[in-house]
């Protein structure tokens, strides 16, 4: 996607924005949408899959509109050392790991269990966590949560400072340098570009549509739906058919939940990993110590009150005792 | 007042200080330049580089702040009214730190989960966070820099 942004469009998009949202903040209950809405979930049955890659070009032809188009040369960034490029632009078509033009691809793995040798073909992407630490620790809030549970990267805020991939556990977003908000600042000291990740086909949900790596795929390998239809299905079929689900607690519970005939600990150690192809671990709450503090925070306010009144209290009692009474 | 009520509002001044400098060096910490500007290669700082940690380290500070904050303001409405005046700039800065505890405490909920801000209001939010947290760093320096109080003990 160009986004041909000039620093009057920003601040301009800024001023609309802080003023929408100024409104915004006056209606705040209508703001903040509670878990009545229920998010969406997706369930992928690998035994279902064969590796064929329909979804992968699927997304690719549905997602080729928001996809960047850097700006070459690329400013030097400093310190050059420790900024590196990260161009995906001349490599478009490589379909082995993630990358900014690549939001889903097959991770193929050979598997022995049970005595026998198995293929399996993995769709990975945003695994869309329930409580994402990319969205919840994003600087700018570029990538954010939509109420239907969807994790999305704003291209036009991203200054590519790849936070959301280090707090991700599957370190999912991928960066393309030479796109987006940064170019227009201070190129050269801060911001590398945009990052790019699954963002669910969005658009087309918010038009009544299914994502398309989900309709496109001949297998039905995918479903989607409301996360506790999901989480029943998945459980059912867990306990009638002796599967493994992944997804499920990870993280906190994630959106996207898959079904396997072996378990996932066996997968993974056979599976290629690296930079662009996650890991299928178990993964504990990345946020758990925050929404821990945050309890506490609610409670600071009134310990400090307590504590305050306390004092006055025993001050007061000191004054008014009879031993002071009698003293004077 | 008495000299214990002196000396805990000396103690407290500096839990603040120090509260504030740590909010302020996590709070920077959000953004991705520690790692870039070799900080954390600092020995000793290496935990700059991880957002969790500052992240957290950010959380209990904001904590710390917010307790000492309704302890003196409870303590000040109930007892050191007649003492202590607040002046002018100590308002200003009041502001300030009132519109900085109120964003992060907005963004605190915002990253609850089930809880959805559309993106303008934290983009809003973000932006408010940090512009009133540079305009308080700013003149928090100037008023000591220039020996400006923010409260005055006021004439017996």
């Amino acid at each position: 996607m160009n986004h041909k942004i000039s620093r009057r469009d920003l601040f301009t998009k800024g001023a609309k924005r802080t003023a929408a949202a100024g409104i915004a903040a006056v209606a705040l209950p209508q703001a903040v949408k509670g878990a009545t809405g229920s998010e969406l979930a997706t369930l992928l049955d690998l035994r279902k899959c064969i590796g064929c890659e329909a979804c992968v070009y699927a997304c690719k032809d549905s997602n080729a509109k928001k996809y960047p188009e850097p700006v070459k040369p690329f400013p030097v960034m400093h310190p050059v050392k420790r900024v590196k490029v990260e161009d995906w632009s001349e490599n478009r078509d490589e379909t082995t790991r993630l990358t900014p033009y690549t939001w889903l691809y097959i991770q193929r793995v050979k598997v022995y269990y049970n005595g026998k040798e198995q293929e399996l073909n993995i769709p990975r992407r945003c695994m869309h966590c329930e409580n994402p630490p990319c969205a919840n620790l994003c600087p700018w809030g570029s990538a954010h949560k939509q109420s239907n549970g969807i994790t999305v990267i704003d291209t036009e805020l991203c200054f590519g400072g790849a936070k959301c991939k280090d707090v991700c556990p599957w370190k999912i977003p991928q960066r393309q340098t030479g796109v987006g908000i940064y170019l227009k600042f201070a190129p050269s000291l801060g911001g590398n570009g945009v990052m790019y990740k699954c963002d669910r086909c969005y658009d087309k949900i918010a038009q009544g549509e299914i994502p398309a790596c989900i309709t496109e795929c001949p297998e039905g390998v995918q479903k989607i739906g409301p996360r506790e239809d999901i989480i029943r299905e998945a459980k059912a079929i867990a306990l009638s058919e002796g599967v493994y689900l992944y997804g499920l607690e990870e993280n906190g519970g994630t959106n996207t939940i898959y079904i396997s005939p072996v378990p996932f600990d066996v997968i993974d150690r056979a599976l290629e990993k690296g930079d662009g192809k996650p890991h299928i671990q178990p993964v504990a709450d990345s946020m758990a110590s925050a929404d821990l503090l945050s309890k506490a925070m609610v409670i600071a306010p009134l310990a400090g009150i307590a504590a305050a009144a306390g004092k006055n209290f025993r001050m007061l009692k000191k004054i008014f005792s009879p031993e002071k009474e009698n003293n004077e | 007042m008495n000299n214990s009520t002196d000396k805990s509002l000396k103690y407290a001044r500096w839990i603040a200080i120090a509260t504030l400098a740590a909010l302020a060096i996590t709070g920077f910490g959000q953004m991705p330049l520690y790692k870039r500007y070799y900080v954390s290669s600092i020995p000793g700082f290496r935990w700059t580089a991880d957002y969790y940690i500052t992240h957290n380290i950010h959380y209990a500070g904001a904590i710390i702040l917010l307790t000492l904050t309704a302890y003196y303001t409870t303590r000040y409405f109930m007892q050191f009214r007649g003492v202590y005046r607040i002046t002018r700039q100590g308002f200003g800065i009041i502001l300030f730190l009132a519109v900085i505890a109120v964003s992060g405490i907005l963004k605190v909920i915002a990253s609850q989960k089930g809880v959805y801000f559309s993106l303008d209001f934290i983009f809003f939010l973000d932006l408010l966070h940090i512009i009133f947290s540079v305009l308080f760093l700013i003149s928090a320096g100037i008023f000591k820099i220039i020996k400006l109080p923010w409260v005055e003990r006021l004439e017996k």
